[in-house]
């Protein structure tokens, strides 16, 4: 039933959200593609090792980046469903080196979710003096019919860099409860970004992420920005503790909200154990004016397609 | 006929508050009509009542566009139907580029680098900055009037459209003007209270405290309208100057 290529409505998925279609799946850019529990793509480089193993629901995986290895291309990771029933589990761990650079580019997709459920339990594994970037893009279809449950675990190890990119801004979102946490070790960097955007009442984002500034002088910025209309509701937690000496790290948070009975939440929440660390935060709210949706719609469009521009504008 | 409007009350918001009273004038295809008037007389309230903003719908009286009745209809339906409007104040869309803002319309980036051509604008400077606060007043209300040329309509409304364009730009407006009319064959419906913005058109309308009290040729509706704030012709020639239109109305 799931063959060995990469089905149609998750290529157009990944356009959707604004992947370049012809890099992934061109046969010499680094990848792992998997079409349920099928690994329906690979591909290494000098340097990068990508192992996995089909299970009964999913797929459990190394990624390994060697000490010195800087991988210019972005690798890219698909983790597709197309049936509109199941579970399916991704178990990824991402090893990278000493003095190493890599950057991934995932893209989750099920266009066609209807009582589906999606588990990832990933752990990110970070050398000395590198830098990881990881950009997660996420399309759940038009019914609303997912349930998205991520976990990870990052280690940044001395004067490393982690930079996160997190957004759920197309399509509708079912039910995502994302929860990260971050261990910053000495001179770390951190750099998380997240944007979900819940479109209506079936719609439920909770996302929990926290940086630990475990280590001297490490450093981190967490933004969110959480957006709900007609009914939607999208919780977000940035959590910064800041337990060594010269740690400092901010957290920025926005909320947009339109529409009866939407909720969101943007919440910064900081603990500070070391005397010369400092952690500092803010809050803002965005709003949708009247006069912007008159605008717009007297260029044509329809009040939903107004409120969803004037958002992903303040995203 | 293009537009009549016919007897229109507008009480924004149910508000017991009439800001315009009775208010009839129409529109031929293809004319250029000015809707003139001091501040405050009313003159972008009749222009939201025909874009449809929810909060000017009219109390009382009619909107015909194409022979169809459009006094309820929503911005959305009245856009599709090529009725469109360049604000007076336009708003800042946070985060949204300029490309942005004119492909909901445009076709394509060479599109758009055409319409604001239209507009005197560098598409190359333009194109990819944000249609935010690091516009100016002027920039930003030149990518307004470009946004509305983009729709192709056959109603375009500007609403003081010399507003925050600065002095150099004034003698540029008439010829702007022009070209958006040779280039949309749009009926132009312009709102100003000044003499030179208005003068590209046929025909115009006077509003006066709420009201359309005089609807003409141009030049015999602007001589009564600088007959009205001063009592003399001078300012067929000089720019009027502020001075109370309300105090002057019962010597007229
Ligand atoms: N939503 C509103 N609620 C109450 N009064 C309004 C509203 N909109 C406009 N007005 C008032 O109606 C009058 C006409 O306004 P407007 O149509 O903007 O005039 P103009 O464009 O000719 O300067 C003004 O006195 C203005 O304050
Ligand atoms: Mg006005």
């Amino acid at each position: 039933m799931y063959d060995r290529t990469l089905p149609e409505d998750i290529v157009q998925s990944a356009k959707t959200v604004g992947i370049i279609v012809d890099e992934m799946l061109n046969p010499e850019s680094p990848k792992l593609l998997l079409n349920y529990n099928k690994i329906v793509g690979i591909k290494e480089t000098k340097g990068l090792t990508i192992e996995g193993e089909e299970l009964e629901n999913g797929v459990m995986g190394d990624i390994i980046v060697e000490d010195g290895v800087k991988i210019k291309e972005p690798v890219h990771l698909c983790f597709g469903v197309t049936p509109s029933e199941g579970v399916q589990e991704i178990i990824p761990r991402f090893i990278v080196g000493d003095d190493a650079e890599v950057s991934f580019l995932a893209h989750c997709s099920f266009p066609n979710a209807i009582k589906f459920t999606h588990k990832m339990e990933g752990e990110m594994i970070i050398g000395k003096n590198s830098k990881l970037f990881y950009e997660e893009r996420h399309y759940h279809g038009k019914n609303s019919g997912a349930k998205v449950y991520p976990v990870f675990e990052v280690h940044v190890g001395p004067k490393s860099k982690f930079i996160s990119l997190f957004s759920l801004t197309h399509g509708t979102v079912g039910t995502v409860n994302i929860n990260m946490d971050i261990y910053a070790h000495q001179e770390a960097k951190v750099e998380i970004e997240t944007k979900a955007y819940g479109k209506n009442k079936k719609d439920r984002v909770e996302i929990r992420d926290a940086v630990f500034l475990e280590g001297k002088d490490s450093k981190s910025i967490i933004k969110m920005r959480a957006a709900a209309t007609n009914g939607g509701v999208v919780l977000m937690k940035g959590i910064t503790e800041a337990n060594a000496p010269g740690a400092t790290g901010h957290v920025d948070c926005k909320e947009i909200v339109q529409g009866f009975g939407s909720i969101v939440a943007a919440i910064p929440i900081v603990r500070v154990t070391d005397d010369h660390a400092r952690v500092t935060h803010e809050a803002a709210v965005g709003r949708v004016s009247q006069k912007e949706l008159d605008t717009l719609m007297a260029r044509g469009l329809t009040e939903d397609e107004a409120v969803d521009m004037i958002i992903r504008g303040i995203m | 006929m293009l537009l009549n409007v016919d007897n229109i009350t507008i009480m924004p918001d149910d508000s017991d508050k009439t800001i315009t009273k009775n208010v009839t004038f129409s529109m031929e295809e293809e004319e250029v009509h000015a809707l003139i008037g001091p501040n405050g007389s009313g003159k972008s309230s009749i222009a939201y009542a025909i874009m449809g903003l929810k909060a000017y719908l009219p109390a009382q009286g009619k909107i015909i566009f194409k022979g169809k009745d459009i006094t309820y209809a929503s911005i959305t339906e009245r856009a599709k139907m090529g009725i469109t409007l360049a604000w007076q104040e336009p708003v800042r869309f946070e985060g949204i580029t300029i490309a942005e803002y004119l492909e909901i319309v445009a076709k394509n980036r060479e599109e758009s680098a055409k319409v604001l051509k239209l507009v005197n604008l560098d598409a190359n400077k333009y194109l990819d900055r944000k249609c935010d606060n690091t516009l100016s007043g002027g920039e930003r209300k030149r990518v307004e009037i470009a946004a509305a040329v983009a729709m192709n309509p056959k109603l375009l409304m500007l609403d003081e459209p010399d507003a925050g364009l600065d002095i150099i730009a004034y003698g540029e407006l008439s010829s702007m003007l022009k070209k958006i009319k040779e280039e949309t064959g749009a009926s132009i419906l312009i709102i100003t209270h000044r003499e030179e913005t208005g003068g590209i058109a046929d025909y115009a309308s006077l509003m006066w405290d709420g009201q359309v009290i005089a609807s003409g040729e141009f030049k015999e509706i602007m001589e009564r309208y600088c007959l009205m704030a001063r009592g003399e012709k001078k300012c067929m020639i000089e720019p009027c100057p502020k001075i109370s239109f309300k105090a002057r109305k019962q010597s007229v």
